[in-house]
């Protein structure tokens, strides 16, 4: 494999490169996706574009209630963040179940997002945490609600010009509780068979909302908006959670691959969420 | 003459650690010659089809290439195998499974060499493949080779099973089946052959056993075997998996290398190893016991299907370890075993740490736990009841006159484990936790080494120089295992030496006469005993040397801490060195080659009976495991392993390989499971084909024990195997412990757990 390979000096340059249109380019963040995939010859790039000089694409900030996320921080920086431990747990607990600590270091959020995996395990987590992804391209900069920015099996909307540089979401408040849980063969290295993530508003032991996501179930992960449906407005109740376990089995509808079969993802879609809610209760 | 060996029974630090540990050792891959050319395989399309034409003129035409070679290249025989010539390196009217290569390409990088081999085009007929061994035995099954599917049946037969199981209370009958797993040695096969001057053809590489691949080589080559030389790089794992499919690899490379008068380096991808090199045989086991109410087992009839893929390989010896071992180590008196090894068309299935027993030990521990449970009687004393005892007869009418432990292994482990209040207690505790404990055993007796396999001799080479310092050479092979330790320990003993100054000599086919391959458990007992044949020889010569300075007779002379010394009197002695420089000088000869040759043991194939061991090892496993029986996720917390290894002459070593293969046999057990379907290989990296991790082993206890036997050195006998082939079964049964769900086919991955079936649903599954 021969390549040619750039180093963007600044977030304008990356983005003078990219408009120039060439096919062949593939932007290196963290490289445990892009290289496997070089490797494997699924992809032969042309050049590699490193991003990871890029300043604007780093930090993890809150303000006004909001965190941003510059799309290079890794997995492992996200899982030891104290500030996002206390305002965006489902997304510290997802990020630190991704791989090893070699790939959590290297990995990063933007390049979990832009690999577009049913079963990247950000992606349930920032789905409930009503996350919105920003794309800048020499022309200017979008934003796009997460659950818009997938379109299938490893397929977003993010155009070849443009570069994913943060993500944001509202950060929990008191109220506010969350999880992510996935089941994998083994408790290190592996791929999830299914993951669940949620986060709820609980008052006064009442849900006044709640997200939940299911990842490893379909082509893209999903929402599950029958079973949020039946337990908003309910109390946490033994028999209401085994409910949403029911519910939400029943739309999980997922496939089956080498790594699980649809039973037994939609059974376990409903269980992790069951194992969420009883620890909330 | 005497030594002190002290050193037995120690555990002084690896004799190759540091090179290991510090990045120096040199592995295959590390390897560069100048002019180096890289090779790639061209690989068969369709798991079984009769090659019609194949066109290597554009991939010869590309820049760069130096050499495509194909099955009409080879100047040798077209195959080579251990009993059944069928393994072909390159593949010339057929091929047999998608691992076949059809041509193989030189060229001055391996990127060149990958776009040559797009360019070779091979047309194919396409003919009915069999990926089932029970459907390739059936007569209307299409043939995979000539000679037909079947590759061997081997049986055991004694007494009477009508009479048995007209004793019988009860007739019990189970059905199991165990999965084609993968060695997973971190290092792919590697070789780089080269010609000397001379002509001698060198194949250097991740090899286990040099002299199979030796054989291999020069037969297909067509060269004698004194112009093969086979030397083994720092090996990064075996675990029996680096034999035919390094002499695969051999052939490839040596004949390129003949070709272009060029070195040649031929490689595997993780890829191209999950699909080219051979796996362990999946088993499907059929038991029928018969047994009396009071615990007593009558009779066992077994009948075994295994898959052996599309090439004998090592189907015939690890299918006659099974029959010889299938009924477990308890006294049967009827017993009629039948196993039966057929070609299909996946990949195929050899040697495996373990060799046809870690198949048989999970259905018939599987089966005593249910036979017991049928009983209502406790596991541990349903077997106590059963096993073998000294001077008991084996299921193949074998007399056992050495001290037999299966009985010791099973009353120490399990006072270890807590075992008794274990089995009460986690019942009553599991009805208010959603999490499920519970704890199971496995036990089992293993003959060791070849057995009646074939000639199990083995030879050393001691040689003391000038200056003090030895020099030792063997022909077998290390492989993580130890064995230079081990081997320098026991020259280190013999010779009153610390064992820095034994320098293990790499393996070389050149350098020592065919010692057989490093398999079976074999090298402790029959490489060691070799090995201090050539030290206690290499002694006598020093000893009557210094015994005239001394003036004392040769009886009286000792060898410890680097002095030759009479016993008793350690005033009058002179240093090792000074004797070595003595003896040399008077002209003597301190090189000292040793050969030892097994005990006699013999087979009657057509009775299916015999001594098929000269001695055997006992050992139990008990596993603690914490299931989750809504996700089906087992947790193993606890393995407590004990095994008889005669004497443990290094017992951290000792620890290292029970360690090893109870991760080995959690992973067989939970996890690893080469997916095929029609021939097509879909685990196709360790990203998808998972082995545990640090995270999934649990605590392991090892415990050592020893009852020394006439036939070993030291009394040692062996540990590795038997490590590997009791846990799955345990794991096994402690999930049924705590679930009450007796699962009978491997691996007990999440889905069976829960649902109750595997992962992916195989075509053509029987059951």
């Amino acid at each position: 494999m021969k390549f040619n390979y750039r180093r963007a000096g600044s977030l304008k340059e990356a983005l003078e490169i990219l408009s120039e249109g060439d096919e062949s380019l593939k932007i290196l963040a963290g490289g445990t996706d892009l290289l496997v995939m070089i490797q494997d010859k699924l992809i032969s790039p042309g050049v590699l574009l490193d991003i990871n000089g890029l300043e604007e694409l780093k930090g993890i900030e809150e303000s006004n209630g909001r965190i941003r996320l510059g799309a290079l921080v890794s997995h492992g920086q996200i899982a030891a963040d104290k500030l996002l431990r206390e305002k965006a747990l489902p997304l510290v607990e997802s990020c630190g179940e991704v791989g090893s600590p070699q790939i959590r270091n290297r990995g990063t959020i933007g390049g979990n997002l832009v690999m577009a995996s049913p079963s990247g395990d950000s992606i349930p987590a920032l789905y409930v945490l009503g996350a919105e992804v920003s794309l800048k391209s020499r022309d200017g900069e979008r934003v796009i609600p997460i659950e818009d920015f997938f379109t299938g099996v490893k397929k977003c909307v993010i155009r070849p010009d443009e570069l994913l540089i943060s993500i944001t979401f509202p950060a929990l408040g008191p109220d506010d509780r969350g999880f992510f849980k996935k089941l994998g063969q083994r408790k290190a290295l592996a791929i999830s068979k299914v993951s669940t993530a949620a986060v709820l508003t609980l008052r006064a032991g009442v849900v006044v909302s709640i997200r939940i996501a299911l990842g490893a179930v379909g082509t893209t992960v999903l929402r599950a908006p029958r079973t949020e449906a039946f337990l908003t407005g309910k109390s946490l109740a033994p028999e209401v959670i085994t409910e949403a376990a029911r519910l939400c089995a029943e739309e999980s509808r997922a496939i089956t691959d080498i790594r699980s079969t649809g039973a037994y993802r939609d059974e376990m879609a409903g269980l992790l969420l069951a194992r969420g809610l009883e620890k909330l209760a | 003459m005497n030594s002190n060996p002290s050193i037995i029974g120690t555990s002084p630090k690896r004799v190759d650690a540091r090179e290991k540990v510090t990045g120096s050792a040199r592995y295959g891959q590390d390897l560069r010659m100048d002019g180096m050319l890289f090779a790639r395989v061209k690989h068969a399309e369709y798991p079984h089809a009769r090659i019609r034409s194949i066109k290597t003129a554009r991939a010869k035409r590309l820049k760069g290439v130096a050499a495509v070679v194909t099955a009409a290249d080879i100047p040798g025989n077209p195959a080579f195998g251990a009993i059944i010539i069928d393994n072909q390196p390159i593949a010339g009217d057929k091929v047999r499974y998608l691992g076949d290569a059809v041509a193989v390409v030189a060229a001055e990088t391996e990127a060149i060499a990958e776009r040559a081999v797009d360019l070779i085009e091979v047309k194919y007929e396409e003919l009915p493949g069999v990926f089932d061994p029970r459907e390739a035995l059936k007569p209307d099954a299409p043939r995979i080779h000539e000679k037909g599917n079947l590759i061997v049946h081997h049986k055991t037969r004694k007494g009477d099973v009508g009479v048995g199981f007209g004793e019988a209370d009860r007739i019990i009958e189970r059905s199991y089946s165990t999965q084609r797993v993968e060695h997973a040695y971190i290092e792919t096969e590697v070789v780089v052959a080269y010609l000397d001057p001379d002509g001698t053809l060198v194949i250097k590489g991740s090899h286990q056993n040099l002299f199979n691949i030796r054989s291999a080589v020069a037969g297909v080559l067509g060269l004698p075997l004194s112009k093969v030389r086979i030397i083994q790089a720092s090996l990064g794992g075996s675990f029996g998996g680096k034999d035919d499919c390094m002499a695969v690899l051999g052939c490839r490379a040596g004949l390129l290398s003949l070709k272009t008068a060029r070195p040649i380096m031929l490689s595997n991808s993780r890829e191209d190893s999950l699909v080219e090199s051979y796996k362990r045989h999946p088993y499907f086991l059929d038991y029928k016991v018969g047994v009396k109410d009071d615990g007593t087992i009558t009779a066992m009839e077994i009948n075994i299907v295994a898959d052996g893929g599309a090439y004998a390989s090592m189907t015939q010896f690890v299918t006659w370890r099974s029959v010889v071992h299938a009924t477990g180590p308890y006294r049967v008196p009827h017993v009629k075993t039948d196993i039966y090894g057929a070609y299909t068309n996946n990949t195929y299935t050899g040697a495996f740490r373990g060799f046809g027993s870690p198949q048989i030990t999970f259905a018939y521990e599987s089966l005593m736990d249910e036979i017991a449970g049928e009983l209502g009687m406790d596991p541990l004393q349903f077997r106590l009841k059963n096993v073998l005892r000294d001077n008991d007869v084996t299921a193949t009418g074998q007399k056992l006159d050495h001290t037999v432990s299966v009985g010791e292994a099973l009353e120490v482990t399990t006072r270890a484990a807590g075992w008794d209040e274990k089995r009460k207690k986690f019942p009553e505790e599991n009805a208010g936790r959603i999490m499920k404990r519970g704890i199971g055993l496995a036990c089992s007796y293993r003959g060791v080494a070849l057995g009646a396999e074939g000639v199990d001799a083995t030879g050393a080479i001691v040689r003391i120089h000038s200056d003090g310092s030895v020099d030792l050479t063997t022909g077998l092979s290390e492989m993580g295992q130890g064995l230079k330790t081990i081997f320098s320990q026991i020259v280190a003993a013999e010779l009153g030496l610390p064992i820095e100054k034994i320098q293990y000599r790499e393996t070389d086919t050149s350098t020592i006469t065919d010692g057989g391959p490093t398999v079976a458990s074999r090298s402790t007992i029959i490489g060691g005993s070799a090995v201090r044949k050539a030290a206690i020889a290499a002694r006598e010569k020093l000893g009557a040397a210094a015994a005239e300075k001394l003036g004392a007779p040769p009886a009286k002379i000792i060898a410890s801490d680097e002095k030759i010394m009479v016993k008793g009197d350690p005033v009058r002695a002179v240093s090792f060195r000074e004797a070595a420089t003595m003896a040399l000088d008077a002209g003597m000869n301190l090189s000292s080659f040793a050969w030892h040759v097994s005990p006699p043991i013999w087979w009657n194939e057509e009775e299916g009976r015999g001594d098929a061991y000269f001695t055997y090892v006992y050992g139990c496993q008990i596993a603690e495991v914490e299931v989750d029986p809504e996700t089906g996720r087992v947790n193993v917390l606890e393995v407590w392993a004990a095994h008889d290894v005669g004497k443990a002459i290094n017992p951290e070593t000792v620890r290292g390989q029970i360690c090893g293969g109870v991760a080995t046999a959690i992973g067989y057990g939970l996890l690893e499971e080469v997916e095929m379907v029609d021939g097509v290989t879909k685990t196709m990296n360790l990203d998808e084909y998972l082995i545990p991790t640090a995270m999934d082993v649990g605590k392991i206890h090892a415990i050592i024990l020893e009852n020394e036997d006439k036939y070993g050195p030291y009394g040692a006998k062996c540990v590795a195997e038997p490590t590997a082939e009791l846990c799955a079964a345990a794991i096994a049964n402690a999930v049924c412990h705590a679930t009450g769900k007796r699962i009978r086919d491997l691996p007990l991955n999440l889905e069976r757990i829960v649902l109750g079936h595997k992962l992916v649903k195989k075509k053509r599954r029987v059951r």
